[in-house]
C-alpha cells in the first residue's frame, strides 16, 4: 500500500473542501464581511496546503488497488471531519473543540444533530459552511473530487467503486464513469431547482439555497431555531417534500427517468414499496393525531404527518411540529421510519429500504422453500436475481447498523455508574 | 528551477505564506480585540467621570444649602446656583451619551425635583410671613397676616418678637432640611448610583464576551501550528522516500559496482535531478567499462 498516492488523493478530495470554504468565505464577505470571514479564509488557506502539498511531490498514478482506494475513501472522510472543525474553532463562540469536531462530523454524515443553542446567531458564511459540509456529506465526500479532479483518469473506477455500495451501483446500468457524471447532474440539477421553487415561495435566496441543499442532502440542517416550522407555509412544506422524496430515491432511477429508460422511478418495486410504505405511515399518522384532536382537521393533520414521516424516512431531520405531543402510535411509527430509511443510492442514510425488502423476500423464499424444499426458488428485485453476493453482506450490513443504534443505550447505564 | 529543487523552494514558500498570512490575520483579531477592550475601558471611565460629577455638584448643592438655609448666610447662594447649574450640564451629557434614554428618567426626575424645592424654599427665605417695617426710632409697625399684628412695637417688644420669629423660622428651615430636602437628596444620589451600576452592568456581557472571542486570536497561530507539524511530517517523508532513498539506493548500487562489479541498476521514479545523477552515472560506468575494455 503506497502511502504517498493515498496522501495525494486524499489532498485532491481537500482541494474540493477549500473550494466550498472559500465559497463561504465569499458569502461572508458579501454580507458586509461578518465576524466569520477570517476563520473561513484562513481555514480554506490551511486545507488548501494540506490538500495541495503531497501534489507537489508524488506523480500520478497509473492504477490504484483495492486497499488504496479504501484507504483514500476512508482517509478523505476523516481528514475533511477535522478540516471541517477549523472555521468553527476559529469563530469560537459556542463551538469548543469537541463542539466544534461534533458539528463537523454531523454534517458530513448528514446526521443534522446540532449543539447550538441558537442557529440563527452564526454570522452567514459559517451558516452556509455548515450546510456546505452536509451537501458535500450527502453524495460523498470523494465523489465530488471524482468529477472535479481530471487528473484522476482510471482511478475513477477504483474509487467510485468503494463509495458506492453494492445496491447502489446496481440500478446505475452504466459504466463507472458515467455513473459519477449523472449522480453529480441529478444532485445539483435538483438542488437547483428546489433553491428555485423554495425562492418562489417566498423564502430569501440565502434562506433557499441552504434549506435546498440541506433536503437534497438529507441533512437536516436549517438556517432558523424553529427549523421549517419558523416559516408556517404549507407550500414550503410541498416544496421540501417533494425534494426529500427525490433525493432519498436513487439517482439513477431519477436520470432514467428524465432521460425516458426502461430502468425509472415508475418500474422499480423499490421506489414503489417505498412510496406506498410513505402513503400508509401519513394516513395512519394523520387518523391518529386527528382522533387525538391535535389539529383542526383531516387535512392539516395530514399535512404535518407527511411532512414528518418524509422527513424521517429520507433521514433528513426537518421539523415542522413538536411530536413530543403527538400520541404513542404516531411515534412508534415514526421509529420505524427512521430506521428503515430512503432508498439505497440515494443521499438517505439508516439500513435503506432495499435491504429491507430483501430482508422480506429471503424470509418469503424460505417460507416457500419449506413448502417446497425441492424447488429453486430465487430471490428478484425488479426482474434481476439477487445473488448471495449481495444478499448476504446486505443483512449483515443491516444487523450492525440496528446493533449500532442500541449501543448508545447500553453505553449510558455504564457512564453513570462511572 | 526543476525538480528536487522546484519541490523544495514551493513547499517552503508556502509555508512561508502560510506562517504570514495566520500571524496577519492573528494580528487584526488582537487589533479588533484591543479595540473592544478600550472601548469597554474608555465607556466604563465615562461613566464613572459623569457620575463622580453628579454627586460633587449634588454635595455642593447640599452644602450651600444647609448654609443659605439653615445658617442663613446669604453668600452661599451663588454656591447653590452654580451646584445646580454644574448637575444639569452633568445630567445633560449623561442623556446625550446614554444608549438608552428612558432608563434616566427618574434620575431626571430627581433632579429636577430637587431643583424644585430648593428653588420654593429660597423663595420663601425671601418672602417672609411677617414684616416688621422700622416707622421711627421709638415705634415699629408689624404688617402681617392678622390685625392683632398691625400695631406699634416699642423696642423690647420688637427686640423679643425678632427673636421668637428668628426662632421659630431657624426651627422650620431646619425641619424643611432634614425632612423634605434630605429624602430629595438621598434619592437623588440613589439614583445617580443606579446610573453607575446599570451602565457598567451592560458593560460586563461585553466583557464576557470578550473573554469566550479571546481565543480568535490564538485559534488562528494554534491551528497553524498543527497544520505545520502535519506538512513538516508529510515533507520528512516524502524527502525521505523521493530524495533520501534513491540517494542510499544509488550509494548501494555503486558500492556493489566498486566492491563486486555488479551492474549499476537503479531505476528513478521521478524525473528530477536524482535521475540524471543515475543516468550519469550508469554513462560514467559504461565509458569506464570501455576504456578498460583491451583494444
Amino acid at each position: 500500500m503506497r502511502l504517498n498516492i493515498i496522501l495525494r488523493y486524499i489532498g485532491a478530495v481537500m482541494i474540493c473542501v477549500s473550494a466550498f470554504m472559500a465559497l463561504s468565505a465569499l458569502i461572508s464577505l458579501v454580507n458586509d464581511t461578518d465576524s466569520a470571514y477570517y476563520p473561513l479564509l484562513l481555514s480554506s488557506l490551511l486545507t488548501l496546503l494540506l490538500g495541495i502539498f503531497p501534489m507537489f511531490f508524488v506523480p500520478r498514478a497509473e492504477n490504484i488497488t483495492n486497499k488504496e482506494g479504501f484507504a483514500i475513501v476512508v482517509g478523505s472522510w476523516i481528514i475533511a471531519s477535522v478540516v471541517g472543525m477549523f472555521p468553527y474553532l476559529i469563530w469560537g463562540g459556542e463551538f469548543s473543540l469537541i463542539n466544534a469536531w461534533f458539528e463537523s462530523v454531523s454534517g458530513y454524515t448528514t446526521t443534522g444533530a446540532t449543539i447550538l443553542t441558537n442557529i440563527e446567531a452564526l454570522p452567514q458564511g459559517l451558516l452556509f459552511w455548515r450546510t456546505a459540509t452536509s451537501w458535500i456529506g450527502g453524495v460523498g465526500v470523494v465523489m465530488f473530487a471524482l468529477v472535479i479532479l481530471p487528473s484522476l483518469g482510471t482511478n475513477k473506477m477504483a474509487l467510485s467503486s468503494v463509495e458506492l455500495s453494492s445496491l447502489a451501483k446496481d440500478n446505475y446500468r452504466y459504466r463507472t464513469q458515467i455513473i459519477v457524471r449523472i449522480l453529480l447532474v441529478v444532485y445539483l440539477g435538483l438542488t437547483a431547482v428546489v433553491t428555485l421553487a423554495l425562492k418562489l415561495a417566498g423564502m430569501r435566496w440565502f434562506d433557499a439555497v441552504n434549506h435546498a441543499m440541506s433536503a437534497c442532502a438529507t441533512g437536516g440542517f436549517s438556517t432558523k431555531n424553529a427549523s421549517i416550522a419558523f416559516y408556517d407555509s404549507a407550500v414550503i412544506e410541498i416544496i421540501l417534500i417533494g425534494a426529500m422524496i427525490c433525493a432519498s430515491i436513487h439517482f439513477g432511477l431519477i436520470y432514467g427517468t428524465f432521460i425516458r429508460k426502461a430502468n425509472n422511478i415508475f418500474r422499480s418495486e423499490i421506489v414503489r414499496t417505498y412510496l406506498s410504505i410513505i402513503a400508509v405511515m401519513s394516513l395512519l399518522i394523520a387518523t391518529a393525531l386527528f382522533t387525538a384532536n391535535l389539529y383542526p382537521n383531516i387535512w392539516e393533520s395530514l399535512r404535518y404527518s407527511l411532512f414528518q414521516v418524509v422527513s424521517l424516512f429520507s433521514t433528513t431531520g426537518f421539523a415542522t411540529a413538536d411530536t413530543n405531543l403527538w400520541p404513542p402510535f404516531a411515534i412508534l411509527l415514526l421509529i420505524f421510519a427512521s430506521i428503515v430509511c430512503g432508498c439505497a443510492g440515494s443521499t438517505a442514510g439508516g439500513i435503506k429500504i432495499d435491504r429491507v425488502v430483501l430482508f422480506a423476500k429471503q424470509l418469503w423464499v424460505r417460507i416457500r422453500r419449506q413448502q417446497h424444499p425441492n424447488a429453486i426458488i430465487r430471490i428478484r428485485i425488479d426482474g434481476v436475481v439477487q445473488d448471495n453476493d449481495i444478499v448476504r453482506p446486505s443483512h449483515c450490513l443491516s444487523l450492525l447498523i440496528l446493533s449500532s443504534y442500541s449501543l448508545p443505550q447500553l453505553s449510558t447505564p455504564c457512564l453513570d455508574k462511572i | 528551477m526543476k525538480g528536487i529543487n522546484k519541490r523544495v523552494t514551493i513547499a517552503f514558500v508556502s509555508i512561508i505564506a502560510l506562517l504570514s498570512t495566520a500571524g496577519v490575520i492573528a494580528l487584526l483579531e488582537l487589533n479588533d480585540m484591543s479595540n473592544d477592550t478600550q472601548s469597554i475601558l474608555t465607556a466604563s471611565r465615562r461613566n464613572m467621570e459623569i457620575a463622580n460629577s453628579m454627586l460633587k455638584s449634588a454635595h455642593e448643592h447640599s452644602i450651600a444649602m444647609m448654609h443659605v438655609v439653615v445658617f442663613s448666610e446669604d453668600n452661599y447662594r451663588d454656591n447653590v446656583d452654580k451646584a445646580m447649574e454644574s448637575l444639569n450640564e452633568s445630567l445633560d451629557v449623561a442623556i446625550t451619551e446614554a444608549s438608552n434614554v428612558s432608563r434616566l428618567d427618574s434620575l431626571v426626575a430627581s433632579a429636577k425635583r430637587l431643583k424644585r424645592i430648593s428653588d420654593e424654599q429660597l423663595e420663601k427665605i425671601d418672602t417672609p410671613d411677617t414684616i416688621i417695617i422700622v416707622n421711627s426710632l421709638n415705634s415699629t409697625t408689624i404688617i402681617g397676616d392678622t390685625e392683632e399684628q398691625n400695631r406699634s412695637l416699642n423696642n423690647s417688644e420688637l427686640a423679643m418678637l425678632i427673636e421668637q420669629q428668628q426662632k421659630k423660622q431657624t426651627n422650620s428651615y431646619e425641619g424643611w432640611y432634614d425632612g423634605e430636602y434630605k429624602a430629595t437628596y438621598d434619592n437623588l444620589i440613589s439614583n445617580i448610583e443606579g446610573y453607575m451600576t446599570h451602565t457598567h452592568s451592560s458593560l460586563a456581557p461585553r466583557a464576557e464576551q470578550l473573554i469566550k472571542n479571546t481565543h480568535r486570536s490564538i485559534a488562528p497561530i494554534f491551528l497553524t501550528l498543527v497544520v505545520m507539524i502535519a506538512i513538516m511530517l508529510m515533507f520528512y517523508y516524502f524527502i525521505r522516500i523521493y530524495c533520501v532513498k534513491p540517494i542510499t539506493k544509488m550509494n548501494k548500487a555503486l558500492a556493489d559496482y566498486l566492491v563486486y562489479r555488479l551492474p549499476f541498476n537503479v531505476k528513478a521514479e521521478l524525473n528530477d535531478e536524482l535521475k540524471e545523477m543515475s543516468d550519469n552515472i550508469e554513462t560514467l560506468i559504461s565509458q569506464a567499462r570501455q576504456n578498460n575494455k583491451p583494444q
